[in-house]
């Protein structure tokens, strides 16, 4: 029994490892095929799906809605843009990934004893303080007119945009796949377990304190380094780049996408930037767009695009089986 | 000395504005556990498109008729979007944050790209009445939301305790399920809820876009200050309200007259905080009141 669980098991990790290196090879060569515009559109849905992997385990795998992911964006754009001046591309993304850590590590502690809807109150809170931080911490961030000049990690046989899709559509499928390990491993089954019924897992003695910490550190990580790329592809970061409607919009990818399912980051972030962006009446009404998709979610597709998926998969299967 | 009364004045009657903000949140969230994220929205959006009105010559009174009617519909609609949700997912706490995040976006969005993205002044009849004080002078504006937040407050208290609604919306506050068996047309109910809400939030708007800068994007500031203020109060008070308002108002114009706008918009989500790891249930709790898992 246990034995054909493990296969089970190794079956769909070798599953997920296909998929990561899809993602990456699809990443690489998108790269070598788009003009610099295009690259640069799919260079930001890689970037914001990275960052959609994190809201997903927290939101997907705990249940837990946070507003206030844009504080590791922050740290992570803001960090690589001022670290890069002075040493390695390496320590420009570690240093500030240490520095999320933290920062999620302080905001668990002070929400340590709140519930449900005081989460996503104090979450919001911690974004609107940080968004005051990145206006007024001029010597920091550059205040109002924020920092210019970037430079990007240089990739050899690319130019431009192509050469960060490179890079992000690599780290994405890493994420990708640590993203799915996790769900299959004892951490990511307590969790959900927490998700689903806070007492009956404290009565099998997880710790709900410690599960909280962990996923809200763990999703702060992908957050900052899909910040340090969004710095390299637009070589500016300002404040308008760092306001809530970027936590707002990380949140929407994980639920419009649909909260846990492994697809979500890459979905969500197709329909929430690619989208737009290849429309041009929908860009002016862009925020209006993904707030009714929001809401419709929400309100109405609970699942979001996995209910999509599933429900069509499901329609095949039925005219495969009605004709074979 | 007069600095100090200047600001303490000022900031008691913003902070009455505050606690009506407030009183639509913890309302709405008491009758139907549905916590409103687009509360400050709500209220931008009346403050806005009364400002808008006036601008183009048209007056305070017939704006604010216009703001309310505005306001009704798009709260009947969504109460009737949130009626199925509220009543099936209580528990799936996540979609509903999302969900009124969502509304919050769509209002912002649209009055930015319909009523344009321009900063007022919503002026009053009675903003250029002033009150001279050494050198600084209120004007009559402020005192105007004093009163009109008093009177507001009464006849919410009123309505609350004495009227058949304000009961069933008392009953589905202490327990859904309940008051369901009890009679109380719950849906019905979920939609003068927000209705109630809606109505606050003009009131609210049109009294603070007179002493506050008004454009799209002030809803999000708005809806932050009111949480502090409901929190500091504690969620389940109602009147309490009252009091987190007041001391968000102070600390807010305290913040701006000695320190800098930077401070002033960094102590709601301060207070926030500090009063998450003081007092979790508010000023006004009971003993052994528990935190409402919804």
């Amino acid at each position: 029994m246990a034995a054909a669980r493990g296969a089970a098991r190794a079956t769909r990790q070798g599953v997920h490892l296909g998929e990561a290196a899809a993602i990456a090879a699809g990443a690489v060569a998108l790269a070598a095929v788009l003009g610099p515009h295009e690259a640069q559109i799919a260079a930001m849905t890689a970037i914001f799906a990275l960052a959609g992997v994190g809201l997903n385990i927290l939101v997907g795998y705990t249940g837990l809605v946070s507003l206030g992911h844009v504080v590791f964006f922050a740290i992570g754009a803001y960090g690589w843009a001022r670290l890069t001046e002075s040493g390695s591309p390496a320590l420009a993304v570690l240093v500030p990934i240490l520095v999320s850590l933290v920062v999620a590590a302080l905001i668990v502690l002070v929400t340590l004893r709140v519930v449900g809807y005081y989460f996503g109150i104090t979450t919001l809170a911690i974004g609107l303080l940080s968004v005051v931080v990145v206006q007024n911490a001029t010597p920091l961030t550059g205040g109002y007119a924020g920092i210019s000049g970037i430079q990007q990690i240089a990739v050899p046989g690319f130019a431009g945009p192509g050469q960060v899709l490179v890079m992000s559509g690599l780290v994405l499928a890493v994420a990708y796949y640590l993203q799915s390990s996790l769900r299959e491993s004892p951490l990511g089954a307590a969790m959900l377990a927490t998700r689903f019924d806070v007492p009956a897992s404290q009565s099998l003695g997880l710790s709900v304190a410690w599960i909280r910490l962990l996923a809200f550190m763990i999703s702060s990580v992908p957050v900052t380094i899909a910040g340090a790329f969004l710095a390299q592809l637009v070589h500016y970061i300002g404040p308008d780049q760092m306001s809530l409607e970027t936590s707002i919009r990380l949140i929407a990818i994980a639920i419009i996408g649909g909260r846990g399912w492994r697809w979500a980051p890459v979905l969500g972030a197709v329909v929430v930037v690619t989208l737009p962006e290849l429309l041009r009446p929908l860009a002016e009404y862009r925020l209006v767009f993904y707030g009714v998709a929001l809401a419709f979610v929400a309100l109405f597709m609970p699942r979001g695009l996995s209910q999509l998926v599933t429900w069509v998969g499901g329609r095949i299967h039925a005219l495969r089986g009605s004709t074979g | 000395m007069t600095e100090l009364l200047y600001f303490t004045i000022i900031g008691l009657c913003i902070g009455c504005g505050y606690a009506l903000v407030a009183l639509g949140i913890s309302t709405l969230f008491n009758g139907t556990g549905v916590l409103n994220f687009a509360q400050g929205d709500i209220v931008m959006l009346a403050a806005l498109f009364v400002a808008v009105r006036t601008t183009a010559g048209g007056g305070y009174l017939s704006g604010f008729l216009e703001a309310v009617a505005v306001v009704l519909v798009a709260s009947v609609l969504l109460g009737l979007l949130f009626v199925r949700p509220a009543m099936a997912r209580r528990r799936d706490i996540d979609l509903i944050i999302v969900g009124t995040i969502g509304v919050s976006t769509v209002l912002a969005n649209l009055a930015n790209n319909v009523l344009g993205s321009e900063t007022y002044r919503l002026a009053s009849p009675v903003t250029a009445q002033a009150v001279r004080l050494e050198s600084f002078s209120i004007s009559f504006d402020y005192f105007a939301i004093l009163l009109a937040a008093g009177l507001l407050m009464a006849a919410f208290f009123v309505f609350y305790r004495k009227t058949d609604i304000g009961l069933q919306m008392r009953a589905m506050s202490a327990d859904v399920d309940a008051a369901r068996l009890s009679g109380v047309q719950v849906a019905r109910l979920t939609v003068v809820g927000w209705v109630f809400a809606g109505i606050v939030g003009v009131f609210a708007g049109v009294l603070l876009g007179t002493v506050l800068l008004v454009s799209a994007s002030m809803g999000v500031a708005l809806t932050i200050s009111g949480f502090a203020a409901a929190m500091i109060g504690g969620l389940r008070h109602p009147y309490g309200a009252v009091v987190g308002g007041v001391i968000i108002g102070l600390a807010e114009n305290y913040a701006a007259g000695y320190l800098n706008t930077a401070a002033r918009q960094a102590i709601a989500p301060l207070i926030i905080m500090a009063v998450l790891l003081v007092l979790p249930q508010g000023i006004l709790a009971g003993r052994g009141v528990k935190a409402r898992v919804v």
